[in-house]
């Protein structure tokens, strides 16, 4: 399993090269979410990789709307030439990137792509220019375990590294600093009285405002697992790191022991959804309808002690009078009686009672209000 | 659009969170409503439709002229595509419009089944030509654009890509680019992709910036909600197919209410060519009615700035200012589902299916039973004298906000 490093200004390339890493990520503040680069240094970043022997790859994973589309991918064009690939998230930059240059093409599935078929698909769209799928961090063991070795193409995954949790094309930070937003960096810590967590690192620059989870996502422990799954390159992203700590890092991943690497990482880490997804569980609580009105005919509008009770018949349900029904309260009481009769709301007695009618129906004791009304003969 | 007309207009999408609301909707004018089946879409808490009632809906909007298009817009991971490919053929069967996907894999698998054409979700995020070709060579016949996209965008989008466009025209929107904010996935266990999102955004948030010794509080990441009226002209203009109007989880009174305006001044338009009624500040003062957000234009005409944010929590116009529904109408009164109380003599609105509000006084209130009542009780059935107007899912609602 190969090293990709997300490099940053700060880095030193040749101390990078001689640690092992394969590869370098770089990105520019013109085309990238969170690259810090302008065009020329980033050009320059890649001419000194080369020379060192690391492949280069240009990020361009913005989200890019139609009034700066063509500025910015005829500004991609002049980059492209310096660098072995690139990678985009946004289709539109992948479709240009395919159709427009020859770069060999990183599609960025991190976001919604979390099943075998949508991935398939991608790689048979991009077919042969496509060289790598950057898989989501969302994904569990099990998922990558079912997914990576259908794919044709080399998987990515990110091993340690920050965890993006919101992009918004908004400025949001410069309002709270009293200036109007000049699209420069800016750094800030958030904390929400109504999470538990704390500490989440925000960013604005150019595309926009972000925010972090307080904890990186690290699977240093997990990476015999990854290598078993034939998962072809691991990323690090530094950030929050100094370049020494970094090295100290890429040394770890890429020895013996990768598990040291998250001693030597200076922030709190967690597996994420690598365990198991537990947004899963939920999901599936969610979606489940609090109570099964699948079979109920009718359901309790209005009640007063005493008076009868209104009813509206549910769709493809009927009421005829002398049946037997039951009616169940929200707290489940049950309690059946006979329809002696059914009225209309002018009062006139009717035989049956059809689908969305509203009628009353006489007094049942402890009737309330979303009760559900059901045919015994049916229970 | 709506063609063989002298002014064509786009379709309004409604949203419809139940039976109930999608029936509000079609009558207060939506050409065609959204809903949600019990699985594969977001609000995950709506009172989503099961395959009865999506028939009923089906065959309710189709009576009226009224199309129905079934979100399954959750990004799904693979263990959540059990039952996708047989749900999406019985929506074919059932006879639903679209639906609106985000996933390309559920889109390849609703094409496999022989589903309903496809419209692409806000979620994908789609803000340009060049992912609007490449999604139609996917199969989608619609692009929901993000809403990030401008008018003049949309106009391009549409132009390049030989696509159908929707945008949003109305309500609550998203801070973060749609399908890119996990939030909630990471800090509550729930997967804002498919359907659990807590809206964090809407928090206090304490901040610190870097550069300053300070600490700021500040509602910071949550927006403003859309309110596209006084740009309809530039839709139209731009050639948008189809404006939405946001709010499957709001109430009944915020269907019927925001879907009347837009269609009345959709109609005003289609006969006169022009939104130049003098209904327009009625009609925003309509939308003030309903629970909201202060409004903003958002990204519209230009990028959403400093003022789209919503620097508070609550909302500003007062939702229970609905007195309530009408259920039913008898030979001398309507049956009216009450929401908010009030009391005999109490001045109200009806709020008609075409047309102005009329203000009258509630008389003769009285329970089911025909039991005199001085004033009512929210979650009972009264019956007050009939008006002119009152039928079947018309609203009622109180004069003062
Ligand atoms: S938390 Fe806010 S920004 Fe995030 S998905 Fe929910 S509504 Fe959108």
């Amino acid at each position: 399993m190969k090293l990709t490093y997300f490099l940053r200004p700060k880095d030193n390339l040749k101390l990078l090269a001689k640690k092992g890493v394969s590869e370098v990520i770089i990105g520019t503040l013109d085309h990238s979410r969170l690259g810090e680069f302008n065009s020329q240094q980033a050009i320059e970043a890649a001419k000194l990789a080369k020379s060192l022997g690391l492949k280069t790859v240009l990020l361009c994973d913005a989200l890019v709307g139609q009034r700066e589309f063509d500025s910015f991918a005829k500004s991609l064009s002049e980059m492209t030439p310096f660098f072995d690939a690139a990678r985009a998230l946004d289709p539109g930059v992948m479709q240009f990137l395919f159709d427009h240059t020859d770069i060999a093409l990183h599609f960025v599935a991190d976001t919604g792509n979390h099943n075998l078929v949508g991935l398939k698909a991608w790689e048979d769209y991009f077919a042969d220019r496509l060289e790598r799928i950057v898989l989501s961090i969302e994904l569990s063991k099990e998922s990558l375990n079912h997914i990576i070795p259908k794919l044709k193409t080399p998987c990515e995954l990110l091993v340690l590294g920050r965890i993006l949790l919101f992009h918004s094309p908004r400025a949001l930070l410069s309002p709270l600093s009293g200036e109007a937003s000049d699209q420069s960096w800016i750094d800030a810590v958030g904390a929400s009285e109504e999470s538990p967590h704390k500490g989440f690192p925000l960013v604005e620059n150019k595309q926009g405002s972000f925010m972090f989870l307080a904890k990186d996502f690290c699977l240093a422990e997990q990476l015999k697992d990854l290598r078993d799954m034939k998962l072809d390159f691991m990323r690090l992203d530094p950030t929050g790191c100094e370049p020494e700590v970094a090295l100290k890092v890429v040394d770890d991943l890429l020895s013996d022991q990768p598990e040291k690497a998250k001693d030597s990482w200076p922030n709190l880490v967690i597996r994420g959804f690598y365990g198991v997804n537990k947004s899963d569980v939920l999901f599936k609580k969610l979606k489940n309808p609090s109570r099964d009105k699948t079979h109920a005919i009718a359901e309790v509008l209005d009640t007063r002690k005493g008076d009868p009770v209104t009813v509206r018949v549910l769709d493809g349900a009927k009421l005829h009078s002398g049946m037997k029904i039951e009616m169940v309260s929200p707290d489940g009481k049950k309690k059946q009686i006979e329809l002696k009769w059914i009225r209309d709301l002018n009062g006139n007695n009717l035989e049956q009672a059809n689908e969305n009618m509203i009628v009353s129906l006489p007094p049942i004791g402890s009737a309330t209000c979303k009760a559900l009304i059901f045919d015994v003969n049916n229970l | 659009m709506t063609k063989n007309q002298k002014f064509p207009i786009p379709e309004l999408l409604a949203p419809a969170g139940s039976l109930e609301k999608l029936k509000t909707a079609v009558l207060y004018g939506a050409g065609a409503v959204y809903l949600g089946g019990q699985k594969f879409g977001l609000r995950a808490a709506a009172d989503n439709f099961n395959q009865e009632q999506l028939r009923k809906a089906v065959s309710f909007a189709h009576a009226h002229g009224s199309k129905v298009n079934v979100v399954l817009n959750a990004f799904l991971h693979d263990s959540d595509f059990v039952g996708l490919s047989d749900f999406a053929s019985e929506l074919k069967m059932i006879g639903v419009d679209a639906v609106i996907v985000s996933d390309l894999g559920v889109i390849k698998t609703v094409l496999e089944a022989g589903g309903p054409e496809i419209h692409l979700s806000t979620q994908a995020s789609c803000l340009n030509a060049s992912a609007a070709k490449l999604w139609k060579s996917m199969g989608v016949s619609r692009v929901v654009l993000g809403r990030e996209a401008s008018l003049a965008d949309a106009a391009i989008i549409k132009n390049e890509s030989g696509l159908e466009v929707e945008m949003f025209v109305h309500g609550s929107m998203c801070m973060a680019f749609s399908g890119h904010c996990v939030i909630s996935n990471y800090t509550q266990g729930r997967d804002s992709n498919r359907g659990g999102c807590a809206h964090s955004c809407r928090h206090e948030y304490k901040i610190a910036l870097n550069q300053s010794e300070q600490e700021k509080n500040a509602f910071f990441m949550s927006s403003k909600d859309l309110e596209g009226l006084r740009l309809l002209k530039e839709y139209v203009e731009a050639g948008v197919d189809c404006l939405k109007i946001e709010g499957r989880m709001k109430s009944v009174h915020y269907a019927g209410t925001v879907t009347k305006v837009y269609a009345e001044a959709l109609a005003h338009y289609q006969v006169h060519g022009n939104f130049l009624s003098d209904r327009i500040e009625e009609w925003a003062n309509e939308l003030r009615k309903v629970h909201h957000r202060a409004y903003t234009q958002a990204s519209l005409v230009e990028p959403a700035g400093q003022d789209s944010i919503h620097n508070g929590q609550d909302g500003e116009g007062v939702e229970s200012a609905v007195a309530g529904p009408i259920v039913a109408v008898t030979n001398d009164a309507m049956v009216i589902e009450v929401r908010r109380k009030f009391h005999d003599g109490e001045e109200l609105e009806l709020v008609p299916f075409q047309g102005p509000v009329q203000v009258f006084k509630a008389s003769k209130l009285r329970s089911l039973s025909d039991m005199p009542l001085t004033e009512t009780k929210p979650g009972s059935l009264v019956k007050i004298a009939l008006i002119p107007g009152a039928s079947e899912h018309v609203l009622v609602r109180s004069t003062g906000l």
